[in-house]
C-alpha cells in the first residue's frame, strides 16, 4: 500500500476528465480508471499520487463532486 | 459546383475535419464513457477535449456541453424538457420548424398556450417591449431564434434574456445560424443555447450541441450512460442525463476540428467575409429583374433571399443547380418567417456563402442569375 496514493470515486467520465485536468494544471498527476463496484454500479475513479490533501482541496474549490475514496492497494 | 447553401450545411469542410473523422474511426474506436480499457479512456479524453473547445467558445463549463444529433434534437430536448402544463411558451414569429413544430405538437396534446412576438423588421427596442408584454407569471419558457435562416435578422437576445431573467423565465436561443458567425456567451445571452455542429462550426452533419448553464431540462431519452448503471433512475447530471446511448464519436471529433479551424481564422473575420459577399451579391442583383427580400446587413446573418419573377423558387434553384450553383429554394423549414415577408407558400431562393466562397464565384453567380432572369422575362 502506498501512503500518498488514493482512489476518488467520481460518478461520470466527464467529471473525472475535468478533475484530471484541474489537477494536471496544478502539477498533480492522476489517472482515470473504471470502477464497477459501489452501490450504484459503474462509475469512475481518479487515482492520485502525491499531495492528496492539496488535490482534494483543489477539487473541492472547483466543486468537483467526490462520492467516496479508498486507499490504493497497488503500485 | 459552386456551393452557396451554407445555411443548410457548410460545404466544403476545412481539410482537417474529414481528416479528423478518418482518424477518429482509425484510432479512437473505443466507446467513450463505457469501458475501462485504454482505447475507451483515450476516446473519452478526446471527447472531453472537444467539450472544452466548445465550452471556451460559448463561455460555458465543459460538463454543461451536451452533444446532440443536430440543433433540432437539442431544441426538442429543451422544449419538451422545460414546458409545463397550463403554462405559456413565448417565441418570436420567425422561428424555424425545429422550434415551432415541437411547440405546436405540445399545444395539441397539453394545455399549453403559444404566444408569438412580432419581430420582423422591428427595432431592438420595439422587440424587447413586445417580449415584455407577452412574458408574464404564467410563462414557463421563452424560445427565440438568434438569427432567422430566411431573413437573416439577428434578434437582440441579450436584451430579451434580461427581460426573462427579471421575470424568472427560462430563455433558450436557437443559434443554428449564429454559432461560429457571431460571438455567443451563455452567461450573457441565454439560459440554454442550441446550435448545429455542421453549419457555422464547420463540423460534420449529424452533430449538434446543447449548452446549459443554470437550468436543467428533463431528459428526453433514457438509456445507458456508463454510470450508476444499477439504478433504473438515470443520473441527474450533465451531460450524462442528455447523452443516453453511444455518442457520435467521429462526428464530435470532426466538430472539434471544425472549431479549431474557426478559432484559427476568427469568428469576426469569417462573418465580415461572408457579409461582404452578401453585400456584393445585393449590389449586383438589385438592378436585376428579381425580387430581393432583405437588404440591410447592419444586423444580419450572411443570407440573401431572392426570387425570379416568373419562376418558382424550386424551379429557380433547379435551374441554378443545372448552371453549377448550389442554393436552396423553398420554404427553408421556416413557414413563419416566409409568412412575414409574403413568400408563403411559394418560398424563395437563399444565397448563403461561407468562408470558402469568394468574390469571383459571387460575381459569376450574379451574372448567371441575371442571365436566367432576362431569359425568363
Amino acid at each position: 500500500m502506498y501512503k500518498d496514493c488514493i482512489l476518488l470515486d467520481i460518478s461520470s467520465i466527464t467529471i473525472a476528465e475535468k478533475a484530471k485536468r484541474i489537477l494536471k494544471a496544478s502539477g498533480i498527476h492522476s489517472e482515470i480508471r473504471r470502477s464497477a463496484g459501489g452501490l450504484d454500479g459503474c462509475g469512475y475513479q481518479l487515482k492520485i499520487n502525491g499531495d492528496i490533501s492539496r488535490a482534494k482541496t483543489l477539487l473541492a474549490s472547483q466543486k468537483i463532486p467526490i462520492h467516496g475514496s479508498s486507499p490504493c492497494t497497488e503500485q | 459546383m459552386i456551393y452557396f447553401d451554407n445555411a443548410a450545411t457548410s460545404y466544403p469542410k476545412p481539410d482537417n475535419v474529414p481528416q479528423s473523422v478518418l482518424k477518429a474511426n482509425l484510432f479512437y474506436g473505443g466507446n467513450p464513457g463505457r469501458s475501462g480499457h485504454k482505447l475507451s479512456l483515450l476516446t473519452s479524453e478526446k471527447i472531453f477535449s472537444v467539450r472544452e473547445q466548445i465550452a471556451k467558445l460559448f463561455n460555458a463549463s465543459p460538463e454543461n456541453v451536451v452533444f446532440t444529433n443536430n440543433c433540432t434534437h437539442a431544441l426538442n430536448t429543451v422544449i419538451h424538457g422545460l414546458c409545463e402544463n397550463n403554462k405559456t411558451i413565448v417565441t418570436s414569429n420567425l422561428e424555424h420548424n425545429s422550434v415551432s413544430r415541437p411547440i405546436y405538437n405540445i399545444t395539441r396534446r397539453e394545455n399549453v398556450k403559444w404566444l408569438q412576438v412580432d419581430v420582423h423588421n422591428k427595432s431592438d427596442e420595439e422587440i424587447v417591449l413586445e417580449f415584455e408584454k407577452k412574458i408574464d407569471a404564467n410563462c414557463c419558457l421563452v424560445v427565440c431564434v438568434h438569427a432567422s435562416n430566411v431573413t437573416g435578422q439577428i434578434l437582440p437576445v441579450e436584451k430579451i434574456y434580461n427581460v426573462c431573467r427579471k421575470m424568472g423565465v427560462a430563455f433558450v436561443i436557437d443559434a443554428a445560424q449564429t454559432a461560429g458567425v457571431v460571438p455567443i456567451d451563455i452567461k450573457k445571452h441565454a439560459n440554454i443555447i442550441c446550435a448545429a455542429g455542421h453549419k457555422g462550426l464547420y463540423g460534420p452533419m449529424g452533430t449538434g450541441i446543447l449548452i446549459l448553464n443554470d437550468i436543467m431540462p428533463r431528459s428526453l431519452t433514457q438509456g445507458g450512460t456508463g454510470s450508476s448503471s444499477i439504478l433504473l433512475e438515470p443520473p441527474l447530471l450533465s451531460p450524462d442525463s442528455y447523452e443516453a446511448g453511444t455518442v457520435n464519436t467521429p462526428g464530435i471529433i470532426g466538430l472539434g476540428a471544425g472549431i479549431k479551424f474557426i478559432d484559427c481564422i476568427g469568428i469576426d473575420k469569417i462573418r465580415r467575409h461572408e457579409l461582404k459577399l452578401c453585400k456584393l451579391a445585393l449590389s449586383e442583383l438589385k438592378n436585376a429583374d428579381v425580387f430581393i427580400y432583405n437588404s440591410d446587413y447592419s444586423n444580419s446573418a450572411p443570407i440573401l433571399l431572392f426570387n425570379f419573377k416568373n419562376i418558382s423558387s424550386s424551379k429557380g434553384s433547379k435551374i441554378l443547380s443545372d448552371e453549377g450553383f448550389a442554393l436552396r429554394g423553398g420554404v427553408h423549414c421556416a413557414p413563419l418567417a416566409h409568412e412575414n415577408i409574403g413568400t408563403l407558400p411559394k418560398g424563395a431562393i437563399r444565397f448563403s456563402p461561407s468562408i470558402f466562397n469568394n468574390e469571383k464565384q459571387t460575381l459569376e453567380f450574379c451574372r448567371t442569375v441575371k442571365k436566367i432572369a432576362s431569359k425568363k422575362n
